[in-house]
C-alpha cells in the first residue's frame, strides 16, 4: 500500500474520530445533565465564573470541588464517547459491506462470464493482464452495459475483489489494445496495491461520520436553538467551527482518492513500459475535481514517478491540523476528568501529541530523503512539508474546541498570533532538521540508527513544540503574570536600555520552560547530525575561541553599575546579552565549516559564558541575581538560534577536492565522534547546579494580584446554562399553573398546584443564585414574592372561600422580578420579546359629541396621580342572568341619542369612569329602570372564558343615586361604587373601581364636580 | 424491460442487423446493451454515458458505439409502424410489423425516421444513410427462420 495513501487515510480517520468524539461529548453533557449543561452546572455549584481579565479563580478548594463534580459525570460521558465510536465503527462497517452489493445493483453490472461470446473474446487477455499485475487470482470481472466510456472501476472487499469494465472499454479490446491494457491494468494496480478496501473504507467512514455525527449534531443544535436557548455565542461559534472540521474531513477523503490514482498509474507505467499509457484516451470533459487528479498531474507523475515520494505542503498541513484537532478534542472531552492540573493527564497528553507530531515530522523527513536518494531535485524538498507542518500545527491550535469556545477570546489576541507564528517557525525548523538527519542517515534509515533518530525527533518535538498545545493560554497569563512582572523589571532597571535588556532576558528565561528537558532536546539538535556525519574540527577550534570571547564579554559587561541587588540584575542581563552576541559571531564564523560546526561552537560559547556569569556573581555561597542562578535556562536556546541565523546568512565553504566525502558529511577535516563526549559532559556540568540567590531582588511583584472582576455576561451565561434558566422556568411555569388554576373551581387541585410552586421554589433555593448582584436581587425578591403568593394561595383555597387578591398581587410582583431577571440572561431579551407584543397599543380616546364634551371630567378635576386611560376593551360575557349584565345605556324605555365617556387610571390600579347619555326625553325614566334592575340583580355571575365573576349588588340609594357592586373573581376581588346623576335628558354615571371598597368620602368631590358641570 | 415482448424482439433484432452491417465488433455486446436499453434507454443514450462512479478510473473518454444508435433507431421505427398500422395489427409480433412495412411500401418514410433519429443522436449524414439502408434491408428481409 502506498505510504502517501495510508497517511492520508489515517488523517481522515483522525478527523472522523475527532468529529465523533466531539459530538458524543456534546450529547453526553446535555443527556446526563438532567437540568442544564453538566459542566456549567459544576461551575455554578462551585462558584467558578469567568472574569473580565481572563484570570482564573485561584481558590484551590473550588477547583477540587469542581473536579469532583466532573468526576461524577465520568461514567455517562465515557459511555457516550464509547457508544459514539462504536456506532461510527458499526455504521462504517455496514456501509463498507453494502457498497459492492449496492454498486452492482445500482449500476446493473453484468458478470462478464455471463456474456459467453464476449467472455470468450476477452478472457485470455484478462488472464494475461492479471498475471502481469502479479495478482494471485483473477478478480471477478463485470460489465457496465450502459456506459460507453473507456473506463473501469475496482471495488469489492479484500476477499471478493471486483473489477467493472465499461462496455466502451471492452470494445477497445479490438480497436486499441494498448489503451485497453492500460485501463484494465490501472484497475488491477489498485488491487495490487490493496488500496481498494482502504478506498471504500474512506468513503464508508465519510458517510458514517455524516450519519452518526453530523446529522445528530445539527439536529441537536436546531433543537437547542428553537427550543428556547436561542443563538448564543457558543452555538454560533460551533456552527462556524463544525463546517471547518467537515471541510478538513472532505479534503482528507479527496486526498486519499487522488493519491491512490497516482500510485496506480505509476504501476501501469512500470508494467507497460509506456510513460503515457493513456495517450489514446483524450478526455472529453474535465475529471471531477473531487476524486481524480487532472490529466496533466497524472502525466507529470507517470513521467517522473519519483515525485510520488516528494512530501507536499497540503498533505502535511492537513495532517498537522488534523492531529491538533484530534488531540485537542480528546483533551476537551477528558478535561476535568483526567486531564487536569493535579494529575499526570496533561503530561501524558503532551507526550501523545508529541508522538503524533514526531510521526508527521519523520514521515516528511524519511520521504524527502528517499526522494533525494532516488535522484530527485534537492531544492525545497523539505521546505514544503516543513511549511505545511508548521502552519498546520499553528492554525490547528485555533480549531481546538477549548480555544474555539474560549469566552475570553484569547485566540484573537496579538500575543497568541505572535506565539503561533513562532510555533510555526519552530515546527518548520524541526521538520527541516529531521530531514537533514534523514539525509545523513542515508540507507541506514530502517536500522537501529533510524530508530534512534526517530526517538531524538520525538524528544525535540516534545520539548520544542509541546507548548503549542496551550499557546493561547499564555495570552491569558500576560495580563496577570507577564505584564506586572515586566512593569516591575522596568522599575527595577530604571528605564532606558537597561530596561529593554532586562525585559528581553526575562522573556527569554520564561520561554524554554524546564531547563533539563529543553537542554536535552537542544543537545540532540547538534548531537544527532554530529554523530551521523562526524563533527568538523572547526567546531571545536571556533568553539574554544568563542568560549574565551564569552568570558571576556562577561567580564566587560559586568564592569561598572551599582552594587545593589537591582544593579546585579541589570549586570547579569547585560552579560547574558553579551554572551549571545558572541554566540552569533562564533556561529557565523563556524558556519563556513557546516551547520554542525556552528551549532557546536555556539554551544561551547554558551557553556563558557554561563560558567563565567556564575563566577562573576558568586558571593557568599550563592549568586546575587536571580538570572545568574542558571544562565543555562536560555543560553542553549540562543546557541541554536545563533546557528540557525548563521545558516541563513552565511554560505558554507566546500573545498572542491572533497566534494564527494563532504556530501555525506565526512571530510578529512572531521574529528572522531568521541570528541563530542567532553561537550556533553561540560553541558551536564553547567546544567545541574542551581546556586541559591538569597540576596537577589525578586523578579515578580510581591503584592497580591488585583481582585478578579467578574464578567457579568459570561457569568450569567454560565449560571443560566448550568441550571439557573431551567429552575427559573420551573418556578414560572408552576406559578402560572397555580395562577390560572384559580379560575378552575377545583379547590383541592388548586391547593396542590400552590404546593407545587412551593416545591419548585425550594428546588430553586437549593441552587446558587445568579452571580451578578442585580440579577441575584431579582431572583431573591421574585422567589420571595412567589413563595408568599403560593403560601397564601394554599391557605385561601384550603378554605371554602376567601379573597384571592393577595395571591394575584404576589404572583404579579414575582413575575415582574422574573421578567427583569430574564432580560439579564444572554438570550432573555429575545424570550421577553417573543412573549410580549412588539409595541404597546396606542392609547385612543373617543371623541365625545360637542354638546356632551363639556360634561366630562378632565384630569384637572381628579386627584393627583390620575391620568386619562384608553377605553377598556369589552369582553364577551355570558351570565346566568343576562338581563343583569346588560349595559346601562340599554336599560329602560328609551335609547340614548348621544353618548360620551372618559376613563382615568390612578394609583393602586384604581379606575374612574364616566359615561354621559343624552336621551330623547327625560333621563329620570331611564334611571328608574336602572334602579329597578339593580334592585332585582342583587346576586348573579358572569363568565369570560374560564374566568367566572360572582357579582353582588347593594343599592345605597339617595340623590345622586348610588349602588355598590362587588366582583368576586378567582384571582382577586374588585369593588365598584356607581353614582348616577340626572339632569333633564342627560344621565351621567360615575364608576369608581378598585381593589378596595370606595366610600362616599372618596367620591363626593368628583360627584359635586359632575353635578356642577351638569348645571346642578 | 421494454413495453412488450414484441417491442423488445423488434428493437434488438433491428439493432443486431445494423451493428452486423456497420460495426461487427460490437455484435458481442448488442444483447447485453440491448437489455440495458430496454430497461433504461436514457442511460444508454446519454451523450457522455451515465454518471461516472466516484472511484472509477477517472477516464472520461467516450468510445464511439453504433449499438446505442441502432437500438434507438429500432425503437423509433417500431413507433412509426405502430402509429401507422394501429395497435391491433401488431399483436402478432415482429413478423406482422415487418409485413406492415412490406405491404405498405413504406421505405421512404422509414428512411426518414431512421435518418432523423440517427442525426439527432449525433451521427453524420453518411452514417445515418448507412444505418437507414441496414434497417430497410432488415425490414425487407423475409420472415425470420425462427
Amino acid at each position: 500500500m502506498p505510504a502517501g495513501t495510508a497517511f492520508r487515510f489515517v488523517t481522515l480517520i483522525g478527523i472522523a474520530l475527532a468529529i465523533t468524539l466531539f459530538v458524543a461529548d456534546s450529547f453526553s453533557e446535555t443527556a446526563f445533565a438532567g437540568r442544564g449543561l453538566a459542566r456549567a452546572r459544576c461551575l455554578v455549584l462551585h462558584d467558578l465564573y469567568p472574569a473580565t481579565s481572563g484570570a482564573l479563580d485561584l481558590d484551590g478548594r473550588k477547583w477540587r470541588g469542581y473536579y469532583d463534580c466532573l468526576n461524577a459525570l465520568r461514567g455517562g460521558q465515557l459511555l457516550w464517547l464509547a457508544g459514539g465510536l462504536l456506532l461510527l465503527a458499526l455504521v462504517t462497517w455496514l456501509i463498507y459491506q453494502a457498497q459492492p452489493w449496492w454498486r452492482i445493483r445500482r449500476g446493473r453490472l453484468v458478470e462478464l462470464r455471463a456474456v459467453p461470446a464476449l467472455w470468450a473474446r476477452v478472457e485470455p487477455l484478462l488472464v494475461e493482464l492479471t498475471r502481469r499485475a502479479g495478482l494471485p487470482a483473477m478478480p471477478e470481472f463485470r460489465l457496465d452495459p450502459g456506459s460507453p466510456r473507456a473506463g473501469g472501476v475496482a471495488f469489492g472487499t479484500h476477499r471478493r475483489p471486483v473489477v467493472a469494465l465499461d462496455v466502451g472499454l471492452v470494445l477497445l479490446h479490438g480497436r486499441d489494445r494498448p489503451a485497453f491494457d492500460a485501463v484494465v491494468l490501472h484497475e488491477l494496480a489498485h488491487l495490487r496495491h490493496r488500496d481498494v478496501p482502504m478506498t471504500y473504507a474512506t468513503i464508508a467512514v465519510w458517510r458514517a461520520v455524516l450519519v452518526v455525527a453530523v446529522l445528530p449534531y445539527l439536529w441537536g443544535v436546531a433543537r437547542a436553538v428553537y427550543g428556547g436557548l436561542g443563538w448564543d455565542t457558543s452555538t454560533v461559534t460551533l456552527l462556524l467551527w463544525f463546517p471547518v472540521l467537515l471541510a478538513l474531513a472532505y479534503a482528507a477523503r479527496t486526498s486519499v482518492l487522488r493519491a491512490r490514482e497516482f500510485h496506480a498509474d505509476a504501476l501501469v507505467v512500470r508494467w507497460t513500459g509506456d510513460a503515457d499509457p493513456y495517450r489514446a484516451l483524450p478526455e472529453v470533459r474535465a475529471p471531477r475535481l473531487t476524486a481524480h487528479p487532472t490529466r496533466a498531474a497524472r502525466l507529470a507523475a507517470t513521467n517522473d514517478p519519483r515525485v510520488l515520494l516528494l512530501p507536499g505542503f497540503w498533505a502535511f498541513f492537513l495532517g498537522a491540523v488534523t492531529w491538533q484537532v484530534l488531540t485537542g478534542t480528546a483533551e476537551f472531552g477528558l478535561s476535568g476528568l483526567w486531564v487536569r492540573s493535579d494529575t499526570a493527564g496533561p503530561h501524558v497528553v503532551r507526550v501523545c501529541w508529541s508522538v503524533g507530531v514526531a510521526v508527521l515530522v519523520c514521515l516528511a523527513a524519511w520521504r524527502g530523503a528517499a526522494y533525494r536518494r532516488a535522484g530527485g531535485d534537492r531544492s525545497g524538498v523539505f521546505l514544503r512539508p516543513a511549511a505545511g507542518l508548521g502552519l498546520g500545527l499553528a492554525l490547528g491550535t485555533l480549531l481546538v474546541p477549548t480555544v474555539v469556545l474560549d469566552e475570553r477570546g484569547l485566540r484573537l489576541s496579538p500575543l497568541t498570533w505572535g506565539l503561533l507564528a513562532v510555533g510555526a517557525a519552530v515546527a518548520a525548523l524541526v521538520c527541516g532538521w529531521a530531514g537533514w538527519c534523514a539525509v545523513l542517515l542515508g540507507d541506514r534509515l530502517r536500522g537501529g540508527r533510524g530508530v534512534a533518530v526517530a526517538a531524538a525527533v520525538l524528544v525535540v518535538c516534545w520539548s520544542c513544540l509541546g507548548w503549542l498545545l496551550t499557546a493561547h493560554g499564555y495570552a491569558g497569563a500576560w495580563s496577570t503574570v507577564f505584564s506586572p512582572a515586566l512593569d516591575r523589571l522596568d522599575a527595577l532597571a530604571g528605564g532606558g536600555a537597561d530596561s529593554v535588556v532586562v525585559r528581553l532576558v526575562f522573556l527569554a528565561y520564561t520561554g524554554p520552560g524546564d531547563r533539563f528537558s529543553a537542554t536535552a532536546a537542544l543537545t540532540l539538535v547538534w548531537l544527532v547530525p554530529a554523530l551521523l556525519a562526524r563533527p568538523p574540527r572547526a567546531a571545536f577550534t571556533t568553539g574554544a575561541v568563542g568560549a574565551v570571547g564569552a568570558v571576556v564579554a562577561v567580564v566587560l559587561a559586568g564592569l561598572g553599575g551599582a552594587g545593589t541587588p537591582e544593579g546585579a540584575l541589570v549586570r547579569t542581563a547585560w552579560q547574558v546579552v553579551a554572551v549571545v552576541a558572541v554566540q552569533v559571531v562564533v556561529a557565523c564564523a563556524a558556519r563556513r565549516a557546516g551547520v554542525v560546526a556552528a551549532l557546536v561552537a555556539a554551544w561551547l560559547t554558551g557553556v563558557a559564558g554561563g560558567a563565567a556569569i556564575w563566577v562573576a556573581h558568586w558571593s557568599g555561597g550563592g549568586v546575587d541575581a536571580v538570572v545568574a542562578r542558571q544562565p543555562w535556562h536560555v543560553l542553549p536556546f540562543t546557541a541554536v538560534v545563533a546557528a540557525v541565523l548563521a545558516a541563513a546568512l552565511v554560505r558554507r565553504r566546500v573545498p572542491a577536492r572533497q566534494a564527494e566525502p563532504v556530501r555525506r558529511g565526512v571530510s578529512d577535516r572531521s574529528v572522531a565522534r568521541v570528541a563530542l563526549v567532553p561537550v556533553v559532559v561540560v553541558t551536564v556540568a553547567v546544567l545541574v547546579p542551581y546556586p541559591p540567590a538569597p540576596s537577589a531582588v525578586a523578579l515578580l511583584p510581591t503584592e497580591p494580584p488585583a481582585a478578579r472582576q467578574l464578567d457579568p455576561v459570561a457569568a450569567m451565561r454560565v449560571w443560566a446554562q448550568g441550571g439557573g434558566q431551567v429552575l427559573l422556568d420551573d418556578v414560572v411555569q408552576a406559578q402560572g399553573r397555580a395562577f390560572f388554576g384559580m379560575a378552575a373551581g377545583d379547590r383541592p387541585a388548586q391547593v396542590a398546584r400552590c404546593a407545587e410552586v412551593v416545591d419548585r421554589i425550594a428546588d430553586a433555593r437549593r441552587f446558587p443564585g445568579p452571580p451578578v448582584p442585580v440579577a441575584r436581587a431579582h431572583w431573591d425578591i421574585g422567589l420571595d414574592a412567589s413563595l408568599r403568593g403560593a403560601q397564601e394561595c394554599a391557605r385561601v383555597f384550603a378554605a371554602p372561600s376567601g379573597n384571592p387578591s393577595p395571591v394575584t398581587e404576589q404572583f404579579t410582583a414575582a413575575n415582574t422580578e422574573f421578567l427583569a431577571l430574564l432580560r439579564l440572561l444572554p438570550f432573555g431579551e429575545a424570550a421577553v420579546r417573543a412573549a410580549t407584543p412588539s409595541t404597546p397599543p396606542a392609547p385612543t380616546t373617543t371623541k365625545p359629541p360637542v354638546d356632551l364634551a363639556t360634561l366630562l371630567l378632565t384630569a384637572a378635576d381628579l386627584p393627583p396621580g390620575f391620568t386619562v386611560a384608553p377605553p377598556s376593551p369589552q369582553d364577551e360575557l355570558t351570565s346566568d342572568r343576562p338581563e343583569c349584565s346588560q349595559d346601562n345605556a340599554d336599560v329602560g324605555p328609551q335609547q340614548p341619542v348621544a353618548r360620551a365617556e372618559v376613563q382615568f387610571s390612578g394609583p393602586g390600579n384604581t379606575t374612574i369612569s364616566q359615561w354621559v347619555f343624552r336621551y330623547p326625553a327625560a333621563a329620570d325614566r331611564s334611571l328608574a329602570a336602572i334602579t329597578d334592575l339593580y334592585a332585582r340583580c342583587a346576586r348573579y355571575s358572569v363568565s369570560s372564558g374560564d374566568i367566572t365573576l360572582d357579582i353582588g349588588v347593594r343599592v345605597v340609594g339617595g340623590t345622586p343615586w348610588v349602588a355598590e357592586v362587588t366582583y368576586g373573581g378567582p384571582y382577586l376581588t374588585l369593588y365598584s361604587r356607581e353614582v348616577f346623576v340626572v339632569r333633564g335628558d342627560v344621565l351621567t354615571t360615575l364608576s369608581f373601581h378598585g381593589r378596595r371598597p370606595t366610600t362616599a368620602a372618596d367620591t363626593d368631590r368628583l360627584v359635586a364636580a359632575v353635578v356642577a358641570k351638569s348645571g346642578g | 424491460m421494454g413495453r412488450s415482448a414484441e417491442y423488445d424482439e423488434f428493437v434488438v433484432g433491428i439493432a443486431k442487423a445494423v451493428v452486423a452491417d456497420l460495426a461487427p465488433d460490437e455484435s458481442v455486446v448488442v444483447d447485453v446493451v440491448g437489455q440495458e436499453f430496454l430497461r433504461d434507454p436514457e442511460r444508454v443514450l446519454a451523450e457522455d454515458g451515465p454518471r461516472a462512479p466516484v472511484l472509477g478510473s477517472g477516464i472520461g473518454t467516450v468510445v464511439t458505439m453504433v449499438t446505442p444508435v441502432a437500438l434507438a433507431v429500432g425503437a423509433s421505427v417500431y413507433q412509426h409502424l405502430l402509429d401507422k398500422a394501429g395497435e391491433s395489427l401488431v399483436k402478432g409480433g415482429g413478423k406482422l410489423i415487418r409485413k406492415v412495412f412490406r405491404r405498405g411500401d413504406d421505405s421512404d418514410a422509414v428512411r426518414r425516421v431512421v435518418e432523423a433519429r440517427a442525426l439527432e443522436l449525433g451521427r453524420s449524414p453518411e452514417e445515418a444513410t448507412r444505418i437507414a439502408d441496414a434497417v430497410i434491408a432488415e425490414l425487407s428481409r423475409g420472415p425470420d427462420p425462427a
